[in-house]
């Protein structure tokens, strides 16, 4: 039966592996794994083999010390008693939970069988962090080691802990009084430390160099300096800095896992039912996020009122605008946002009147400006999944009477709806503050940089979605074997893709409409020497082009949709 | 108004390919207006395949499928007009109520007395208490009930149904086989995918046997019985199986 545990494992792997080699065959595919390549090495192996360029970097290396990583692995063991539940849970999956639990397998084979399965993730977690962090005083390998056994202990740990708390929960001591005796025990473990601590301290001086030295020497005194020192044999190898050092540091560690190890197997409660529970919690939850309503499995859903009555004749596209508004729920409809909007907008109309608070208005617009640059950016990426949704139901979608064009742009029309609506309140909260920094416009001057946003930002909000659907319908089989799979290469890479296509559009967008923009702003400003005019029709021209390529982009990804057979895409 | 058509399905040489794998190989057949096709198959035989092709969600390597006279691949919008799918597993937004679903198709068909017909259906099929429910408060039959009805909502003229009568009770089944015995009777025309003989033998007019993506043969179920049957009394249980266990045999036409 362990080598059907093995096999399973082993073969999953090695399946998913050979499909993925076997989808490069397809021109697509094998540009998108030539970007993955690209991420690989430039993140990845290209800092494993400059360990400093890594440590400069990210500013790692020296300013890490055992005293801090020991009190942050405290603290995250510690979090991890304070938030457990009462019931201990395994992370096995719906599949394995369905063939795994009625077969004849001891409750020991179970648990062997998922910390190996975890261990790959943590070999793998364990590699990527070394390349980020290579310091200096370590070699690689070494490193290597000293960071697996830091996740090693926190996996152990976790599932060590997770069967103790069950006993103790049986034995009467349910989760809120067991988060009352962890409170209880942290602040007189923090009061004694201060008390112990205190008659070094100086007192404040603002600086953070003594900052830092207090809280390193609080962390060395007893009791905290006692209860951090397991926590210290956990992080010392990945802070050893010569060989006999690390050699000191290995054995204790590798103990102190044992010793996990004989505390786990040794606490072994029953788990299958909450596990088997959690799986299939976790399922629907992935579900849901793959259809883009990641709160849907957070609370029980209620039938949304309408974002507007759908009339019963009339284009089908506004039909997938509706769907898509009541998808999102009642803070996307038309009426909410507008609220949304105004709020904001009024305080900061306030703000300006007032001689007291109408400085911060410079910060609130800068803020707001930032904002909007970081929505209009990554909004797109990140809501990627509600497109993903078409390929839920694309058995059903595709038999609408509709074509391709009509089904993308409709698919369309909602995230960039409310994308517009919120890049244009940022927009105006930005303009407010900077009107009151730089000096307030004329009022048609601010009419005019009002309707040219009004026309710039939905045509360009749609473009950036459909960059995103774009990549989608190119790569179906991507997105739904990432989708479902453990996080790895594979899922980073495809990050990787579709942020570049976005910036790609974004470039490609913004320059046409930019030329277009001064083109009609220089021609206006010759014809009628109006600024406020001169302005208009340059937003109105830039937003003319950028419907233009819009247009094109829904045409070209509606022949795409009109063309696309998942089968087949997932058969080869 | 709409024309009377002879064959309201005409599908002529239906080939698909995955890769180096033929789900289904030079299929040819008719469904007439008023006939309920039973599409009866091994597993792997090609059914869903091919009833994904008629619904025009997949297209065909080769051959030409016409709907309702029209060519699903050079008209594919006025082809799916006329007709419907009704997938094994219901497929419906997690968000919009039973009558909201019923809203949406009947926009995206541009079914003009949605707003009455809706609720028609929901009546007939039993779901009228749960008009202002979401999927998730639906049980497995009432959701493909209201998938069917969706599917119903716009009139088709043909029908598609991959395992209709999963997950329904045994009311729901019977309330479904008169649903399906009468849109025949008005002039829809069926095909039923599923692999319950006894219900294709009840609600069939006609029968399609495939098997490795070729018809091994098709006909009247009378005919097909009687031309393929080893005694009077054969069911289609024992004719399904001689055809499809017999190595190699020759396709056919009963």
């Amino acid at each position: 039966m362990k080598n059907a545990l093995l096999y399973l494992a082993l073969q999953s792997r090695a399946n998913s592996l050979r499909a993925l080699l076997l989808r490069l065959r397809q021109p697509r595919y094998a540009i998108g794994a030539l970007l993955i390549a690209a991420y690989v090495w430039f993140l990845l192996l290209r800092r494993l083999r400059d360990p400093g360029a890594a440590a400069a970097a990210l500013g790692l290396g020296g300013t890490w010390s055992v005293d801090f990583a020991a009190f942050l692995l405290f603290v995250l063991t510690v979090g991890g008693w304070i938030l457990g539940g009462r019931k201990a849970t395994l992370n096995f999956s719906e599949a394995e939970a369905a063939w795994l639990f009625p077969a004849p397998l001891s409750r020991r084979t179970l648990v062997h069988f998922k910390l190996l399965q975890l261990q790959l993730g943590i070999l793998f977690s364990a590699l990527v962090l070394t390349a980020l962090s290579s310091g200096e005083g370590t070699a690689r390998i070494p490193r290597f080691g000293g960071i697996w056994i830091v996740l090693s202990f926190l996996q152990l740990h976790g599932v060590a802990g997770a069967f103790t708390r069950e006993r103790l929960a049986a034995l009467g001591l349910d989760p809120f009084r067991r988060r009352i005796a962890i409170g209880v025990l942290l602040l007189g473990l923090t009061l004694a430390t201060w008390l112990s601590a205190r008659a070094g301290f100086a007192g404040p001086s603002g600086l953070l160099a003594d900052f830092v030295a207090l809280l390193s020497t609080l962390l060395a005194t007893p009791p905290l300096g006692w209860v951090l020192a397991p926590f210290r044999l956990a992080v010392a190898p990945m802070h050893a800095a010569s060989g006999s050092e690390l050699f000191r540091a290995w054995l204790p560690a590798l103990a102190l896992l044992a010793a996990h190890y004989v505390w786990a197997m040794r606490a072994i409660v029953g788990f299958e039912e909450a596990s088997a529970a959690q799986a299939e919690k976790r399922a629907i939850a992935v579900r849901a996020m793959r259809g883009g309503q990641r709160g849907a499995f957070l609370r029980p859903r209620k039938a949304q009122s309408e974002p507007f009555a759908l009339a019963p004749q009339g284009r089908p596209e506004i039909a997938f605008l509706w769907q898509r508004l009541i998808a999102a729920g009642a803070w996307a409809f038309p009426r909410s946002l507008l609220t949304a909007a105004a709020i904001p907008i009024g305080v900061a109309a306030w703000l300006r009147g007032s001689a007291e608070w109408a400085p911060s208005l410079g910060i609130v617009s800068f803020v707001a400006a930032i904002i909007a640059a970081q929505l209009l950016l990554l909004g797109p990426v990140l809501a990627r999944g509600s497109l993903a949704q078409l390929f839920e139901r694309i058995d059903v979608v595709k038999t609408y009477p509709l074509n391709g064009w009509q089904v993308v742009l409709g698919e369309l029309l909602g995230p960039s709806a409310i994308l517009s609506a919120l890049e244009l309140t940022l927009l105006s909260l930005a303009a407010l503050g900077a009107g009151r920094v730089l000096g307030d416009p004329e009022p048609t001057l601010a009419l005019a940089g009002w309707i040219a946003a009004m026309a710039l930002v939905p045509p360009f909000a749609g473009l950036l979605f459909g960059a995103q659907l774009g990549v989608l319908l190119a790569l179906p089989a991507w997105f739904r074997a990432g989708a479902s799979a453990t996080p790895g290469l594979e899922q980073m890479g495809q990050q990787l893709v579709f942020m570049f296509v976005s910036l790609l559009v974004f470039i490609g967008a913004i320059l046409p409409a930019g030329l277009a923009a001064a083109l009609a702003y220089f021609v206006a400003q010759a014809l009628t020497g109006s600024l406020a005019v001169s302005i208009t029709c340059a937003g109105l021209a830039g937003a003319a082009e950028l419907s233009v390529m819009f247009a094109a982009m829904v045409w070209w990804l509606g022949r795409r949709f009109d063309r696309l057979d998942l089968a087949l895409d997932l058969a080869h | 108004m709409r024309s009377e058509i002879a064959g309201m399905i005409e599908v002529t040489g239906l080939t698909k390919r995955y890769g180096e794998l033929t789900a289904v190989n030079e299929l040819s057949f008719t469904v007439r207006p008023g006939e309920v096709l039973g599409l009866l198959g091994p597993n792997g035989a090609g059914k869903t395949t091919t009833l994904r092709c008629l619904a025009g969600i997949i297209p065909p390597a080769q051959g030409a499928i016409r709907i309702a006279g029209r060519d699903l691949e050079r008209e594919p919008i006025a082809a799916k007009q006329e007709l419907a799918f009704i997938p094994d597993e219901p497929r419906l937004f997690d968000h919009l109520t039973a009558a909201q679903h019923l809203s949406f198709v009947g926009r995206l068909y541009r079914v003009a007395d949605a707003a009455t017909r809706g609720p028609a259906l929901l009546e007939e099929f039993g779901l009228a208490d749960k008009a202002g429910a979401l999927p998730g408060e639906l049980s497995r039959g009432m959701k493909q009930k209201l998938a069917i009805a969706c599917g119903l909502l716009h009139r088709p003229r043909v029908i598609l149904l991959d395992e209709p009568l999963t997950g329904l009770d045994p009311s729901g089944i019977r309330a479904m086989k008169q649903t399906l015995r009468r849109l025949a009777a008005e002039g829809a025309a069926l095909v039923l995918s599923s692999h319950l003989l006894g219900l294709l033998e009840e609600v069939c007019s006609h029968v399609l046997i495939v098997k490795a993506g070729r018809k091994v043969a098709d006909g009247a179920l009378d005919e097909v019985r009687r031309r393929f049957a080893e005694h009077p009394d054969a069911s289609l249980e024992d004719v399904f199986f001689k055809l499809t266990e017999e190595a190699g045999t020759p396709p056919g036409r009963a």
